[in-house]
């Protein structure tokens, strides 16, 4: 009698003890978009190869081969789109026609003549303007099933779109095997699902001026994608100047803004990535505006936004307040 | 007294070592940061990971070694911030009401952007 | 006749078993080598506490615990953490003794748990009295805790094979 009581309890015990174990988080990672993907999922089958296979899906919004950007090669030719990718460009094209043209997707030669990874010195005038001549939303004809490039040599880059698509894509896959929370992390661009013991996920926003890993806050979320813009993530510095990787598609040079970062909160994470850009390109003022506009378009999902102003301040929506901590003394966050 | 070593003995150490687990089977919350606030404005954010002091203004000397972090001088009249010994787990608070400071551990970010 | 004597014949046991079990503390302190774990010693001394569990009924077996903490504290000069250990032993001793009524445990079960459980008092006490966070060190307390707790009981097993007089019987009892 005693002797079945102990080992009840201790098959009990031990059961709880498995049980415990397979909570536990699989850290996983992935090379795609030319940036290391991780992740770390709780519960699932098998989710290593799950999330292997569906991170590197939003390689191929625009092309089956992976391609992050698409380039006309004669006068004519034109882009198939799908549904989700009629979906991103759709919003692309309203971001184009509030930011009167400055954020535009067809900046993808100009971003390949600047190269700003590699550039040690800004291209010539004479290069930006020839360039300049085939930037332009408004040039392209758009059907319901194609994207028509009337110029050889235009094009599109939505490599960083692909990102937040691949990782929204990834969130749904890994749910879908059972997994019950998680955290991605496409280079930069994070997705969160779920939750660990109830808790929400925390996710530290990098400090533009500070070294690597301090930041400036931290938001406690879950079940949203968070994604930040800045002209500091890619940059080159010639004669004294600082040129980064976000350009005015208007000038065609990098845009001066008076925002260090802005950082937007979207169950949508490739609507997360175009709007942070868009609203960094607008600057403080102008971009509460075209904030303020895009809460109530229809084509844009609810979202929230963080923007870090060059002054110090750090401006939070409505949304975010309850889930923002500022985390650094060089920063003052205004409350309205 | 019983000679005879059972197999209910190793049961049990096995059992106790395993109960001795239990903090190991919940994600570790140890802290990573302790950040410092006088009056509610953040005066700075000290890794703990770093062993380090920091004073100040007021003169109140804080010092973060091995991961832990506690108050080792303090103006303030009754002394309780000191007596409130050494905190390294995320959600620990020293207060130390007299002077308005408190020192608050939060965890490492499960994820960065930017 | 050791478990039921008159109070003279008590303390004339007790008193050499006390002193022998100070001097183990004491050899234990001055050791080179220490355990590097807070909260955790090999407890030699425990070898007498556990004999005096085994020979003696359990009240005086937890007197004889309390006062061994107390005054080990005392001489050894750790007069501050004798709260830790007087809660150690007393959940040592209270689990040592509900365990040995159970007869699927020999000795070796009875002091390996008995040593995990004098850790876990003392973090008890500590997380009462410092912080909560020292629960943190439970694993490590633990799993050395046990391994003292087997190593101490090989020379009580060693001293079990002596018919001491008087001795035997009542341990076998138990």
């Amino acid at each position: 009698m005693k002797r079945r009581l102990v080992l009840a309890l201790s098959l009990v015990f031990c059961l709880l003890y498995l049980c415990s174990c397979a909570t536990f988080a699989q850290s996983l990672q992935v090379w795609a978009y030319d940036t290391l993907c991780t992740a770390k999922v709780w519960g699932g089958t098998n989710p290593s190869s799950v999330f292997s296979e569906a991170a590197a899906e939003g390689q191929n919004l625009i092309s089956p081969k992976g391609d992050k950007q698409f380039y006309a090669q004669k006068a004519g030719d034109s882009l198939p789109l799908t549904e989700d990718l009629a979906r991103i460009l759709r919003q692309a094209e309203v971001l184009c026609e509030k930011t009167e043209g400055v954020f535009d997707l067809t900046v993808a030669p100009l971003s390949d003549l600047w190269d700003v990874n590699s550039a040690t010195e800004p291209p010539s005038s004479e290069a930006v303007g020839e360039v300049l001549s085939r930037v332009g939303w408004d040039k392209l004809i758009r059907t319901d099933s194609a994207l028509i490039f009337p110029e050889r040599g235009m094009g599109i880059d939505i490599g960083s779109v692909g990102k937040g698509y691949g990782a929204d894509k990834t969130v749904l896959a890994l749910k879908a095997a059972g997994a019950e929370a998680g955290v991605l992390s496409f280079g930069g661009n994070v997705a969160l699902f779920g939750s660990v013991n109830g808790e929400p996920f925390r996710v530290g926003i990098r400090d533009p001026k500070g070294s690597a890993g301090e930041t400036f806050g931290e938001l406690r979320l879950t079940d949203t994608s968070v994604v930040t813009s800045g002209g500091y993530e890619r940059f080159f510095d010639y004669e004294g100047t600082r040129y980064h990787h976000l350009l005015d598609a208007k000038t065609g040079y990098p845009r001066q803004s008076d925002l260090l970062s802005v950082t937007v909160a979207c169950a949508d994470g490739a609507q997360a990535d175009l709007a942070s850009t868009a609203l960094w390109l607008m600057g403080e003022e102008k971009g509460l505006a075209l904030y303020e506009a895009l809460c109530e378009n229809p084509l844009f999902r609810p979202f929230d936004v963080i923007f870090l102003c060059e002054d110090g301040r750090v401006l939070v929506s409505d949304g975010l307040k309850d889930a923002f901590t500022l985390t650094s003394q060089n920063y003052r966050w205004e409350k309205p | 007294m019983n000679r005879n070593v059972r197999i209910w003995d190793l049961v049990l150490i096995i059992a106790l070592v395993a109960l001795c687990t239990v903090p190991l089977w919940f994600p570790s919350s140890e802290g990573a940061y302790a950040t410092v606030s006088v009056d509610g404005a953040i005066v700075t954010r000290l890794p703990l990971s770093e062993d380090t002091s920091f004073r100040l203004e007021d003169g109140t000397l804080l010092v973060v070694r091995d991961g832990t972090i506690w108050v080792e001088e303090s103006q303030c009249p009754d002394g309780l911030c000191h007596e409130m010994g050494r905190i390294s787990r995320e959600g620990q608070t020293i207060l130390c009401l007299p002077n308005r400071i408190s020192i608050v551990i939060s965890g490492e970010v499960d994820a960065y952007v930017g | 006749m050791w478990g039921n004597s008159s109070r003279i014949s008590r303390i004339t046991q007790f008193a050499p078993l006390l002193a022998v079990a100070l001097i183990l503390s004491w050899v234990e302190s001055v050791l080179p080598f220490q355990i590097p774990v807070p909260g955790v010693k090999l407890g030699f001394a425990n070898i007498v506490s556990l004999f005096v569990l085994y020979a003696y009924p359990f009240p005086q077996a937890l007197g004889f615990g309390v006062l061994r903490a107390l005054l080990s504290g005392l001489f050894l000069g750790r007069l501050s953490g004798v709260i830790f250990s007087l809660c150690g032993t007393v959940l040592s001793l209270c689990g040592m003794a509900l365990l040995k009524k159970c007869s699927c445990f020999s000795s070796l079960g009875v002091s390996a748990a008995g040593a995990v459980l004098h850790g876990i008092g003392q973090l008890c006490a500590a997380s009462f009295l410092l912080t909560p966070a020292v629960w943190s060190v439970l694993p490590l307390t633990g799993i050395s805790s046990a391994l003292c707790g087997v190593v101490v009981w090989i020379p009580l097993r060693i001293l079990g094979r002596y018919n001491l007089p008087g001795i035997g019987q009542n341990m076998n009892k138990d």
